[in-house]
């Protein structure tokens, strides 16, 4: 007799996906799997299409060929179990929202976007605040916060939507170290209690250090698996068209 | 209802028409000015204005009368072409969007122009006071101005109310917004029109040139004093239906017309906001940086 093993979908499979912008081919046929419950980064050179790849698997992407699933599912049946958190300059700036009111936009897909929050919305959304340390924060105007209380916010508003999987662009740009650190502490907690996180960024050294996965990206998937697997010289030698740094210890 | 209220003014009859009739059309564009402000549409509402003039112009031609309504109808109509040809321009010219708007906004007020010379050289006794679509007339308003555009203004704002948090987070954050699962493309083609239909009330009173200006001006006045969007909206219509009612009267004592007027005001409460306001002021700013260097 055999028993079946229920695994876990994965956090995030492309399957041939491509894309254009303007004519422009950015992701050429790229097919990755991405394991859940881990923190994944998706790293590569300036236009290798990393915005694009995540941006196309949650459907932000008009021209897209191919098959997506996020957790082992397509979007329209994970939207509420799926947070994102965009570039900071794709959010209007000098918008007249103040903190709280970012991450009560969490609840919205559970609620409804005409309906009233409930004292258990509000609940959640004050627990969010608190664990990334902006709980004082709450009625500040966003527009007059640093960037790296900008990102708890945002990071704030994933929380309180309790999702699965968090997709984040560039999370850490003007953002402070140790916002960075606090940041990567809390992704990483999620991420022990089964949640999936997968940031789109640059800085291959945090990766190494802090990331479970890796997706090297040039246009198609050079690398992906664990870090110190995926960012060796010869892979970064092929992204790159040289390597970048050192990064051996 | 209406007449009550202007009876209920302590101002002669013709006064508290152009007064009523200017507060509604300053208080929905100033309420539904944000759409056009925070979506960085501005510019996109200025070249719909300009469009009114020609739909404005054959409207007359065809009916041959100056119905209001049917005025308004032939404004509604060119407003939205020229919308939707600055989409088309954008879409499939691949044309950056100040490039359509550009191009919109010069070809439709060109053709309104031509359009309004022909019928005042047209020898129609009937055209008398078309040309004040151009620069705005407060002084021909009527009470069935004033009704038709509180009905259409109240429903405007009550789309506005019931899809606020909508438009809210698809203007403030639309990548969120459409992975949670709304298409923003119908948010932004609501909001599109909203703003067209503030344009086309207002035009009459403060003329297809300037009618932008009452939609940005209050925003701005407003916003220097405000960190929420529900606070915004009703207060930059606030703001609107002041300088409209006091530019209205002002312009018809001074018989000079109206959208000078009111903008030249609009524009004076602005540049006090942005200066004076008290914590987002230039002034108020200048003053922090100053104790905290001073620290």
């Amino acid at each position: 007799m055999t028993t079946t093993v229920v695994r876990p979908p994965s956090a995030l499979a492309l399957h041939e996906v491509s894309a254009s912008y303007g004519g422009r081919t950015v992701l050429d046929g790229v097919s990755v799997e991405i394991p859940p419950a881990t923190l994944s980064a998706v790293v590569g050179p300036n236009g290798a299409g990393k915005s694009t790849m995540v941006k196309a698997a949650l459907g932000l992407v008009p021209s897209v060929r191919g098959h997506v699933a996020l957790l082992g599912e397509p979007l329209r049946r994970v939207r509420r179990r799926v947070a994102y958190v965009p570039q900071q300059d794709s959010v209007a700036q000098d918008f007249p929202i103040t903190a709280v009111q970012v991450v009560e936009m969490g609840r919205y897909p559970h609620r409804g976007w005409l309906r009233r929050l409930t004292r258990h919305d509000d609940e959640l959304v004050a627990a969010a605040m608190e664990q990334v340390n902006v709980a004082d924060l709450a009625d500040s105007p966003i527009d007059e916060l640093s960037g790296g209380q900008r990102q708890r916010v945002f990071l704030a508003r994933a929380l309180a939507q309790g999702a699965d999987l968090i997709i984040l662009d560039e999370p850490f740009t003007a953002v402070d170290a140790r916002t960075e650190s606090a940041l990567l502490e809390v992704l990483t907690s999620l991420c022990e209690n089964g949640r999936s996180v997968i940031a789109v960024h640059h800085d291959l050294r945090t990766v190494l250090d802090r990331f479970d996965h890796a997706v090297l990206l040039a246009g198609t998937v050079i690398a992906a698996g664990a870090p110190a697997d995926v960012l060796t010289a010869e892979h970064l030698e092929r992204a790159y068209g040289m390597a970048p740094l050192a990064l051996n210890r | 209802m209406i007449g009550w209220l202007l009876d209920a003014l302590p101002l002669s009859y013709p006064d508290a028409v152009v007064v009523v009739g200017t507060a509604v059309v300053g208080f929905v564009a100033g309420a539904l000015g944000p759409l056009a402000v925070l979506r960085q549409r501005s510019m996109f509402g200025d070249a719909m204005s300009h469009g009114t003039l020609a739909g404005v112009a054959v409207a007359f031609l065809v009916t041959g009368a100056k119905v209001p309504e049917v005025l308004l109808l032939g404004a509604t109509i060119s407003a939205a072409l020229a919308a939707f040809a600055m989409i088309a321009l954008e879409r499939t010219g691949r044309l950056r969007p100040d490039a359509a708007i550009g191009v919109v906004l010069s070809v439709s007020l060109t053709l309104g122009i031509v359009l309004l010379t022909h019928i005042a050289g047209s020898g129609n006794s009937e055209q008398a006071g078309l040309n004040s679509y151009l620069l705005g007339q407060a002084a021909g308003l009527t009470e069935r101005d004033i009704v038709l555009a509180l009905a259409l203004g109240a429903a405007a704002l009550a789309v506005l109310l019931v899809g606020f948090r909508l438009v809210r987070s698809a203007t403030f954050d639309p990548g969120f917004t459409s992975v949670a699962g709304v298409p923003t493309w119908a948010v932004d083609a609501a909001s599109t029109g909203l703003l067209a239909l503030a344009v086309v009330l207002g035009v009459r009173t403060v003329g297809a040139i300037l009618m932008v200006a009452l939609l940005v001006a209050p925003v701005v006045t407003a916003r220097q004093l405000t960190k929420r969007l529900s606070t915004l909206v009703p207060l930059s219509g606030a703001v609107g239906a002041a300088c409209g009612a006091v530019g209205g009267v002002l312009s018809g004592r001074a018989e000079l017309p109206a959208g000078p007027v009111i903008v030249l005001l609009a524009t004076a409460v602005a540049v006090l906001s942005v200066t004076f306001a008290p914590r987002r002021g230039i002034v108020a700013r200048m003053r922090r940086r100053r104790t905290r260097v001073a620290r």
